[in-house]
């Protein structure tokens, strides 16, 4: 029998490479996704679980490791710690990278900008050895101000940087309209492009946040005591005798938990910033 | 409309103040300040940031250069001693750890970084087409990039684990040999470099993917109506133009590359043996467990040079293609 | 509008003058060793002894994850009430821990009072730093110390070993020999006798391994932390770590490569996998988990074996001292300390904790735990298996330190690790030791100015 053109088959064909395309797409997405899943599970398992010689896909879940987290060690602490740290370096980075990133957007110095940006390609670890051994002589190891600091040197220049596209994104016209209007220039940024801009300067004070609450080399050395962040602490899991897998990996999830959230409250514009820092270079 | 409206209607912030000079000399005080501040606007925009960052520069990198000329342990009773140039002589002639760790530097970061680029530009043209969830797609991309690396790492020490790891598991199941992973001194910076790929081709992907759509569609539409199939498009449209692209992307990605420290640190601490110590932690070592500071800060100084110095070829290369 | 020329002028000077100034600040501070005013206060309080003079002080311990920790975190509501005092502890894992206490040190906190001290590793370069209070004139101090406290049943030898140049660095806490640890029951199935030397070691080993199940032996693989544990293979052999009344690396004598050899053959063939990962804190579970048959490490394990372990394997636990080489049977000692920091400006108060920490009464009941403390007059219990105690105050009677006796240890640790590591991955070992020797020899004499 003469197989005429069958839109069915066509149709079907059609369906199937798109299937295709789909069971493609989610096999790309496995191995990103699977960490994620693996610390989660891992975190939810009994250690028995954990150690089990097969990977056990089934298991009963239990909130043990995250009661030993929180209850038996300060997690709470440290938690705090590191709000304090990446909230102080996030304010006064917006606070003083905002009007720069406005200034190198709008007249063009990129001298200056190159200074920032030599900042953010140094080897932190250039920055860390001197500040601490400075600190210690000024006695400021293990002091919130120190951390805000060496954290908002590395966070600067990333936030000045993401500002400086979405600035750059305001039509000149808007702010020569309302110089013409008789505002200073001052004013036009504080009451015109701070908030057309509103978008970005949330993906950048998110992004410096997230950047300081990650920040482990300084913390390592700087904190002490008193000031412990998160990325450090998680060390004390690392206990006699075996490694305490099950409150590793719940201490990894309540790390890494908020700015993850954080992030997709904003992610549009950073895929946005990123897009547009891409695309002018 | 009448003769009233006919007026220039007052901008958003137009003031409503008469001429300077007029009855209400505080606000006009005010003004002239704020009309100071506004000639000077670069400077007073721009001064806090960059003294901050310019202190915060110069006095670390002035210290670090005094200290490389000196000897000192950091005790509480030993005081900086001159040697002048012998730390740099010693790094440069006796110091074989150096070069190793030099080399292993450059070894995690090239292969980490060409990996991240070919994997991301593939899978960004993979994407690049509406479908459906595209935009959570998208936002999950944004997750390796965005968990706390020390977190990251944890995880992947624990997968790499030879008996209670996933990854042995999934090799035993498909009959493979089993490895140890990061205890392997030949294995243990491929092993490196896959976590640091795991976690940023989402970034080469997404700038990726927002420089594609970005593109004009006219040389597209002119290569379909030639003739030209997927592959033939992708290699002389596509990818040309999103040469420069790519080319910001993975200078970026390198120069952050050479300065990985969280997930070498948690995993393997630079071990087994030296295996994976790369510059970063053999300077951190120096400094703070064998505390040698001043010979540490020559080699800080001269793993500056070197990250500084593959900037500026990399923004020449940069300028060379375009 | 061209504002940022005038800026940039004024700027040069602004900064200049910061860093000036705090180049003057911190070199100014380098040379400062005017802290010994803060042990000043050691010889200032006077009067009767009282333990609650210090009450309502709080202080911070720093320590190392070990038994001798585990053990005496239950008892230190024991001394907040003897005291008055409170005590925060820190406890961490081995490496994070030395690398916290030389932070701390370099960058002078005053917020660390007491801490362990391991003194064969690292001991030569914090009294070099002078990160140690000296504790003598605490001990004798009347005032401070109590008359129970009877300084004198430390041995004079280990005093001896814990002073550098005057002062008495720490009060040990914990000794330990190198021992070795079996599982009887296999031994007993395999027909085998306990190794008494290292060819019946790898006779056993050979006997006894099952590489789909138990495997024979263990130990430290993961470079600077297997330096310790080879000390006593080395000795063994022949060989030393440096020349007779030098610095100069000796290991790297044909002895000392044939006893590298051994030990990594030994771990790499009779063993699991990623041994080279491996401290005590991924071998010890091994053994008790009955997964290995054999482990040679640290005596200050046994409490951890015979209680952690699963019931087949802490029923059926042997130790023994360690086998004897072609060259002889030495044995082996490290141990632990409890130091003070110069810089805590509670010195007598830390002064009480160590005090109590290292008291007859404490010490006893420490011991009955299964630590073995520094104290002559403390008898080992019933609770201890006798192997054990022969084993371990048989060792303890002709014993030499584990490590070098250089300054700079914890570096050459490094570099003989690299070695041990080679070797374990099936490089050959001679050029590898050669290798390890030189690198020794120049880290010894760069560090030699201090």
């Amino acid at each position: 029998m003469a197989i005429a053109y069958d839109p069915s088959s066509a149709q079907w064909s059609k369906r199937a490479r798109t299937a295709g395309y789909y069971l493609v797409v989610a096999l790309v997405m496995l191995p990103f996704l699977f960490v994620f899943y693996y610390m989660i599970s891992t975190s939810l398992k009994q250690p028995l679980a954990i150690t089990a010689p097969d990977f056990q896909w089934l298991f009963t879940p239990t909130l043990d490791n995250y009661r030993e987290v929180f209850v038996a060690n300060d997690f709470l602490t440290f938690t705090v710690n590191s709000m304090i740290v990446a909230v102080g370096s996030t304010a006064i980075g917006l606070f003083i990278g905002l009007p720069a990133a406005f200034v190198i957007a709008r007249y063009r110095v990129p001298k200056l900008a190159l200074v920032i940006l030599s900042a953010r390609v140094t080897p932190g670890i250039t920055f860390l050895i001197p500040w601490f051994i400075i600190f210690s002589q000024l006695r400021l190891i293990d002091t919130y101000s120190a951390l805000i600091f060496t954290h908002l040197l590395q966070n600067l220049p990333l936030m000045i940087f993401l500002m400086i596209s979405f600035f750059e994104e305001i039509p000149d016209e808007l702010i020569e309209s309302a110089k013409v209007d008789g505002a200073t220039t001052q004013r036009t940024f504080w009451s015109i492009v701070l908030p057309l801009a509103k978008g970005g300067i949330a993906a950048s004070a998110i992004l410096g946040f997230v950047f300081s609450w990650n920040h482990f080399m300084f913390s390592i050395v700087l904190s002490g005591n008193d000031t412990r962040t998160l990325p450090v602490a998680v060390f004390n899991f690392m206990s006699f005798g075996s490694i305490n897998w099950g409150a590793i990996t719940a201490a990894a999830t309540i790390m890494s938990l908020p700015v993850i959230l954080l992030t997709l409250t904003v992610q549009r514009h950073i895929v946005k910033g990123l897009a547009i820092g891409a695309v002018k270079g | 409309m009448t003769a009233t409206e006919q007026q220039p209607r007052p901008g958003p912030l137009a003031t409503n103040g008469g001429p300077p000079g007029g009855p209400q000399p505080a606000r006009t005080r005010r003004r002239q300040v704020s009309e100071l501040v506004d000639r000077h606007i670069v400077g007073v925009f721009m001064t806090p940031a960059v003294i901050f960052v310019v202190v915060m520069m110069i006095v670390p990198v002035a210290f670090t250069i005094w200290l490389s000329l000196h000897s000192w342990s950091g005790g509480a009773n030993s005081t900086p001693t001159f040697i002048g140039l012998d730390n740099f002589a010693q790094v440069l002639t006796g110091d074989p750890r150096f070069w190793d760790a030099l080399r292993r530097t450059f070894y995690f970061t090239i292969l980490a970084v060409v990996v991240e680029t070919f994997l991301g530009v593939a899978i960004a043209v993979l994407l690049n087409r509406e479908f459906l969830g595209k935009g959570l797609l998208r936002t999950i991309f944004l997750f390796p990039m965005i968990a706390t690396p020390v977190a990251i790492a944890l995880v992947w020490r624990l997968m790499y684990e030879p008996s209670l790891g996933i990854l042995n598991d999934i090799l035993a199941a498909v009959g493979l040999p089993t490895s140890t992973w990061v205890a392997d001194q030949s294995l243990v910076i491929p092993a490196l470099a896959l976590v640091d790929v795991w976690e940023w081709t989402p970034l080469i992907t997404l700038i990726t993917l927002a420089g594609l759509s970005a593109l004009p569609a006219d040389p597209f539409e002119a290569a379909a109506i030639d003739g030209a199939g997927r592959w033939q498009t992708l290699r002389h449209i596509t990818l040309p133009m999103m040469r420069p692209v790519i080319v910001v992307a993975v200078a970026f990605r390198l120069i952050d590359a050479l300065k990985t420290f969280d997930i070498i640190y948690v995993i393997t601490q630079g071990g087994p043996g030296f295996a994976s110590e790369t510059l970063n932690l053999y300077v951190y070592t120096q400094s703070f467990q064998y505390q040698n500071l001043g010979y540490s800060a020559s080699l800080l100084i001269v793993f500056f040079a070197i990250v500084v110095g593959s900037a500026v070829l990399l923004l020449r290369f940069r300028r060379a293609g375009e | 509008m061209s504002p940022p020329n005038r800026i940039r002028r004024h700027r040069p000077g602004v900064l200049s003058a910061v860093i000036v100034l705090l180049l003057v600040l911190t070199g100014c501070g380098g040379g400062e060793s005017g802290l010994s005013g803060d042990t000043g206060q050691a010889s200032e309080v006077t009067g009767e002894f009282d333990w609650k003079r210090f009450d309502g002080e709080s202080l911070r311990l720093v320590f190392n994850q070990h038994p001798w920790q585990e053990a005496i975190e239950p008892l230190l509501p024991e001394f907040e009430e003897l005291t008055g005092m409170t005590v925060e502890v820190e406890s961490l894992p081995e490496e994070q821990f030395r690398q916290r206490v030389q932070v701390e040190m370099t960058g002078r906190s005053d917020s660390l009072d007491v801490f362990m001290a391991n003194v064969q590793n690292e001991g030569a370069k914090f009294a070099a730093n002078g990160w140690y209070t000296d504790l003598r004139p605490l001990a004798e101090n009347p005032a401070v110390t109590a008359t129970e406290y009877a300084f004198d049943d430390f041995s004079e030898g280990v005093i001896d070993g814990h002073t550098f140049a005057e002062t008495l660095v720490g009060i040990p806490i914990q000794l330990e020999t190198q021992m070795l640890f079996y599982r009887t029951d296999i031994l007993q199935e395999a027909g085998v006798e306990v190794p008494r030397t290292f060819e019946e070691l790898e006779q056993v080993a050979e006997a006894i391994d099952d590489p789909d199940g138990t495997r024979a032996f263990v130990s430290r693989g993961a470079g600077a932390a297997a330096v310790t544990q080879i000390a006593t293979y080395l000795f063994n052999y022949g060989a030393n770590w440096t020349e007779e009344g030098s610095d100069t690396a000796a290991f790297d004598s044909p002895e000392g490569v044939e006893a590298i050899d051994f030990y990594s053959r030994m771990i790499s063939s009779y063993g699991p996998q990623g041994v080279v990962n491996m401290s005590w804190e991924e071998a010890l579970p091994l053994f008790q988990q009955g997964q290995v048959a054999m482990y040679t490490d640290a005596s200050t394990f046994m409490p951890n074996i015979l209680e952690e372990s699963t019931e087949q394997v802490s029923g059926n636990v042997g130790f023994a001292k360690m086998p004897a080489g072609p060259a002889g049977e030495f044995q082996t000692f490290n141990g632990w300390a409890l130091g003070i920091s110069p810089f805590s400006p509670k010195q007598n108060e830390s002064w009480y904790f160590v005090q109590w920490a290292t008291s007859p009464d404490v010490v006893a009941r420490l011991t009955e735990e299964g630590i073995a403390g520094a104290r002559e007059s403390v008898e080992f219990g019933d609770a201890y298996p006798e192997d054990w105690v022969t084993a371990f105050t048989e060792s303890l009677s002709e014993a030499r330190p584990q490590l070098p006796k250089v300054g700079p240890v914890p570096e050459v640790r490094d570099a003989i690790g690299t070695s041990i590591v080679s070797a374990i991955q099936g490089e050959p070992v001679e050029p590898a030791v050669q290798e390890s020797a030189e690198q020794f020899n120049s880290i010894v004499e760069s560090a030699g100015g201090g």
